[in-house]
C-alpha cells in the first residue's frame, strides 16, 4: 500500500504549479489556446500519456492526473483534455490493424504530441443525454467509401482543430451498443460545418453538423466496435477531469477561508464563528473524500483492475456533488462578494458545475455505479 | 381547521386569473417566459398596468391607495401573477419603502412621495449595506452630518439592486457620530441625481447587471427628507426587514417552475424519450415538489396567523430561510434537467420543448442567479441566529 507520488511526479508537479502560477487564470480568446498548446508542447505535456514512439513521454494515468491537479489548481481552460481523448482513441484504434495502416496514425499522433496539429473529438449528440451508445449520426457505404450525415454537440476546442474525430453509426438502431464506428476527417472537409460557441465557464465549444460528407475507407479508424473504445478513452479523461475538479476544489477552499479571514462582521473575523468554521470543515472533507477516490481509481487503471470501471465512475459521482457543494459554500461563505461576475471564486465554481457535466453528470453515473456494482 | 379557501376567495381568484390572461400586457409575458434581460421600461409598463386596475400596491391598506385586501387575497393575487408569467415588481418603493412611509413619514412626505410610487413614476433604492456593514448592518459608516437645515451625507452603499433604474434611495445613515451600533442611525431619502451621488454598476455571476455600488460625495439632503425621528432609523430599518423578508415566499413562482419542468422533462430524456421515467430524476421531482408544498403551506399557516392580528415576527426568518432554499432546489433540478444543453451560453442555446422556451443557459442562469438568495435580505446563517436566539432562546 502506497499512496505516495514518486520523484519525478512532484518535479511534475512543481513545474506544472510554477506554470500555471505565471499563465494566470486562463483569459478567454483562441490566441491564448494556440499559445497554451505550443507551451504544453515544449512541457512535453501533450504527449505524457502517450508512447515514446509517437514522441510521448510514456506517462500513465497518476501522471496525467498530477498535470491535471495543478492545471485545475490554476484555473486553467487548456487543451490538454482534447488531446488526452483523441490520443487514447487514435492509440486504441492503431491496434486496428487496417488503421495503422500506411502509419497514418502514428504519425499523427506525433504531430499531435509536437503540437503542430490540434485535434478534436465529437461523440456525445444533443439529444444523447451522456449515453455514448446514442449515435444518431450516419455513416452509409458509398462507392469512395462512407457519406456522413447528422450532428454532432459540444465538441470541445472543435472550433480549432485542423482534425476531428468523430462517431457515427455504421450499422443497427440508434441505441444499439455495437455498430458504431470511428472516423478522422480533415476540417477543411466539404460538407463539415463547424459553429462555435462558448460554454458559460469559457471553455471554446463547437456544434459540428455533417452534411453529405464523404470520406475514404481509410477515414474509418475503428469499424462497428468503437463503443468500448470510446468508453475506456473517457475513462481515462474522467480521471484527468477529476483531478482537475479537486484542483479547483482546494483552490476554493482555501481562497474562500483567505477572504473569511479577512472580512469582519460583529466585531470579529467571520472565520471565528462556528457555524462558519463546521462549513468549511464540511467543504475540506469533502476535497478528502475526492483525493481518496481519485488516487483509488488512477491506480486502478494503471492496473487495469476488474473493478476499475466502477471505482471511476464513483469519483465522476462524488466529483460532480463535492464540486457544486464547494461552490456553492463558497459563494454564501462570501455573501454579495461572492455573486459577483469578477471575482475568481464564481469563475472556479462555474468550473465546477462544467466539470459535471462533461462527460456524464453525477446523476449518469450513479446509474452506472448501480449497473456496476 | 379549513384549508379551503372562502367561496369569495376563489371567485376573486378568477377575476385575477381572467385580468392576467385577457388584460395584462402579452407581450411582457413572452419576454419573461423567453428569459430575456427586463429593462426598466418593461417594470414601468407592466407596473403602470397594474397601477391603472388597483393592483400594484397589493400590500398597502386602502386609505393609502392600496386595494385593501386581506393577507389570503394577496396571496392569492400574488400566485396568480406568479403562475401567470406575469412580473414581478421592483419591491424597493411598492413592498419596502411604502409601508414604512404611510407608516412612520409625515403627512407632507406621504403626499410627496406615495403617488410617485403607486403610479410607478418613481422607483426607489435600498441604502443599508455598505462595504463594511454587511451582515452586521448595525455597524454602518456612512454618515449624515447636520449642517443647518441639511444633512451632508458621505460614504459608500453597496449592493444596491436597480440603483441604475432609481429615482430615489432611502438610506440607513450615521447621525450621531458618536454612536456606534443601533443608536444615532437615521432613515434618509436621497433624490440619486443630487450632486455628488455616483451610481457604479457591478456585474453578477449570471452575466446580468442588477447591483451597484453608490458613492455619497458631500451630498446636500434637506432634513425634511429624513423619515421620522433622528436616531430612530433602525427601528423603521427592522421594520422594513420585516416586510422585505415576508415577500420572498414567491410560492405561485416555484409551481409555475415545476409545471415547465416537468413540461420540458417529459422530452428531455435520451433521444427524446421521457425524463420523468428516469428514477434519479423522478425522486429528485418528487423531493422538490414535497419542498414546494411545504412552503405552500408555511407560508399559509403564517400569513393566516398574521391575518388574525398577530404581527410576522421571528416568522419572517423561517420563511426567509425556507422560500429561497426551495427556489434554489427548483433552479437546482432546472440544472438537472438541463444536462449538457445547461453548458450552452445564452446565445446559442436551443429551448429544451418545442413547446416553451426553457433553454439550457436559462436554466444555468436561472440556477446561478438563485444563490443570491440565501444572501440578500441578511444571509441564511444570519436567519438561523435569530430562530435560535429569539425562538429557541439559545445564546452564545
Ligand atoms: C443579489 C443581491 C441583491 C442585494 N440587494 C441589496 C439592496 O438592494 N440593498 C442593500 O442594502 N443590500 C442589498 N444586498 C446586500 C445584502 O443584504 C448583503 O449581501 C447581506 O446582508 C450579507 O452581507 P455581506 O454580503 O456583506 O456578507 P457578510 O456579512 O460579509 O457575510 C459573509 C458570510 O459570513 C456569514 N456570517 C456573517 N456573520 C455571521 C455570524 N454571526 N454567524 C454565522 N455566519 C455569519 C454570512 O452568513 C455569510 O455567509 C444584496 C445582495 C445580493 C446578493
Amino acid at each position: 500500500m502506497n499512496f505516495d507520488l514518486s520523484s519525478e511526479q512532484i518535479m511534475l508537479r512543481d513545474s506544472a504549479n510554477r506554470y500555471v502560477k505565471e499563465c494566470g487564470a486562463s483569459p478567454k480568446s483562441t490566441d491564448a489556446e494556440v499559445s497554451l498548446i505550443q507551451d504544453f508542447a515544449k512541457l512535453g505535456w501533450l504527449g505524457l500519456s502517450l508512447p515514446e514512439k509517437c514522441g510521448g513521454v510514456g506517462g500513465s494515468a497518476i501522471d496525467v492526473m498530477v498535470l491535471c491537479e495543478e492545471l485545475g489548481r490554476g484555473l486553467l481552460l487548456e487543451p490538454y483534455l482534447s488531446v488526452l481523448l483523441a490520443g487514447e482513441l487514435l492509440l486504441a484504434s492503431e491496434v486496428d490493424a487496417k488503421a495503422a495502416q500506411g502509419g497514418v496514425v502514428s504519425s499523427l499522433l506525433a504531430n499531435i504530441v509536437s503540437g503542430n496539429t490540434s485535434i478534436a473529438t465529437a461523440l456525445y449528440e444533443a439529444d444523447s443525454r451522456f449515453e455514448l451508445a446514442r449515435q444518431s449520426c450516419v455513416a452509409q457505404v458509398c462507392e469512395q467509401g462512407y457519406t456522413l450525415n447528422g450532428t454532432k454537440s459540444f465538441v470541445l476546442n472543435g472550433a480549432q482543430a485542423d482534425q476531428l474525430l468523430i462517431s457515427a453509426r455504421t450499422q443497427g438502431q440508434f441505441n444499439d451498443a455495437s455498430g458504431i464506428s470511428l472516423f478522422l476527417l480533415d476540417r477543411k472537409t466539404p460538407g463539415l460545418a463547424l459553429d462555435p460557441y462558448y460554454s458559460f465557464d469559457g471553455l471554446p465549444m463547437a456544434t459540428l453538423s455533417l452534411s453529405n460528407v464523404v470520406l475514404r475507407k481509410e477515414a474509418c479508424l475503428v469499424s462497428n466496435t468503437a463503443l468500448p473504445i470510446m468508453e475506456a478513452a473517457i475513462e481515462k479523461v474522467i480521471i484527468a477531469l477529476s483531478a482537475q475538479a479537486l484542483g479547483a476544489m482546494e483552490t476554493l477552499l482555501y481562497s474562500s477561508i483567505e477572504y473569511c479571514q479577512l472580512r469582519q462582521q460583529f466585531g470579529k473575523k467571520i472565520t471565528q464563528f462556528q457555524a462558519v468554521q463546521h462549513r468549511f470543515v464540511d467543504m475540506y472533507m469533502a476535497c478528502e473524500e475526492v483525493r481518496s477516490l481519485l488516487y483509488a481509481a488512477a491506480i486502478k487503471q494503471v492496473e487495469s483492475a476488474p473493478d476499475a470501471k466502477l471505482i471511476t465512475a464513483m469519483l465522476k459521482v462524488k466529483v460532480g456533488e463535492a464540486g457544486r457543494f464547494l461552490g456553492e459554500q463558497s459563494v454564501q461563505l462570501h455573501g454579495a462578494m461572492g455573486f459577483t461576475e469578477d471575482l475568481l471564486v464564481g469563475r472556479l465554481y462555474k468550473r465546477l458545475l462544467a466539470i459535471d457535466t462533461l462527460f456524464g453528470n453525477a446523476d449518469y453515473h450513479l446509474k452506472r455505479v448501480i449497473k456496476l456494482s | 381547521m379549513d384549508l379551503n379557501f372562502s367561496a369569495e376567495d376563489e371567485l376573486f381568484r378568477l377575476q385575477v386569473r381572467d385580468y392576467f390572461k385577457n388584460d395584462y400586457p402579452k407581450d411582457i409575458i413572452a419576454k419573461v417566459s423567453a428569459g430575456k434581460s427586463m429593462v426598466k421600461a418593461d417594470y414601468q409598463r407592466s407596473e403602470q398596468a397594474l397601477a391603472k386596475k388597483g393592483w400594484l400596491a397589493v400590500n398597502w391598506p386602502k386609505e393609502h391607495g392600496g386595494p385593501g385586501w386581506s393577507v389570503v387575497q394577496r396571496y392569492i393575487f400574488d400566485e396568480e401573477l406568479e403562475i401567470a408569467g406575469a412580473l414581478n415588481v421592483i419591491p424597493m418603493g411598492l413592498l419596502y419603502f411604502g409601508p414604512v412611509l404611510y407608516t412612520f413619514g409625515s403627512e407632507a412626505q406621504r403626499e410627496r412621495w406615495l403617488p410617485g410610487i403607486l403610479n410607478s413614476t418613481t422607483f426607489w433604492a435600498q441604502g443599508y449595506s455598505e462595504p463594511g456593514a454587511g451582515s452586521d448592518l448595525a455597524s454602518l459608516t456612512c454618515r449624515a452630518d447636520r449642517q443647518g437645515d441639511e444633512y451632508c451625507i458621505n460614504g459608500s452603499k453597496i449592493w444596491t439592486s436597480y440603483a441604475h433604474f432609481a429615482d430615489w434611495i432611502f438610506c440607513l445613515v450615521r447621525t450621531d457620530p458618536a454612536s456606534t451600533r443601533h443608536d444615532g442611525i437615521s432613515f434618509i431619502c436621497v433624490d440619486i441625481r443630487s450632486p455628488g451621488v455616483e451610481v457604479i454598476p457591478i456585474r453578477s455571476i449570471d452575466g446580468e447587471h442588477h447591483l451597484n455600488r453608490v458613492e455619497f460625495n458631500n451630498v446636500r439632503v434637506p432634513i425634511e427628507n429624513r423619515i421620522g425621528d433622528e436616531g430612530k432609523g433602525w427601528h423603521y430599518a427592522q421594520y422594513l426587514l420585516g416586510h422585505e423578508r415576508t415577500s420572498y415566499a414567491h410560492v405561485g413562482a416555484r409551481k409555475a417552475e415545476l409545471a415547465l419542468i416537468k413540461n420540458a422533462a417529459r422530452t428531455a430524456g435520451v433521444g427524446g424519450s421521457s425524463l420523468l421515467k428516469d428514477p434519479l430524476f423522478a425522486s429528485k421531482l418528487a423531493r422538490t415538489e414535497i419542498a414546494v408544498k411545504t412552503l405552500e403551506y408555511t407560508t399559509l399557516r403564517i400569513l393566516s396567523a398574521t391575518q388574525v392580528g398577530a404581527a410576522p415576527g421571528n416568522e419572517s426568518s423561517i420563511l426567509k430561510i425556507l422560500a429561497t432554499e426551495c427556489a434554489q432546489a427548483v433552479s437546482t433540478l432546472m440544472l438537472e434537467l438541463a444536462g449538457a444543453d445547461g453548458l450552452t451560453e445564452k446565445a446559442v442555446s436551443l429551448p429544451l420543448s418545442e413547446r416553451q422556451g426553457l433553454s439550457g443557459a436559462m436554466c444555468t442562469e436561472k440556477y446561478l442567479f438563485d444563490r443570491a438568495q440565501t444572501i440578500y435580505g441578511g444571509t441564511t446563517e444570519i436567519q438561523k441566529n435569530v430562530i435560535a436566539k429569539q425562538v429557541l432562546g439559545l445564546r452564545s
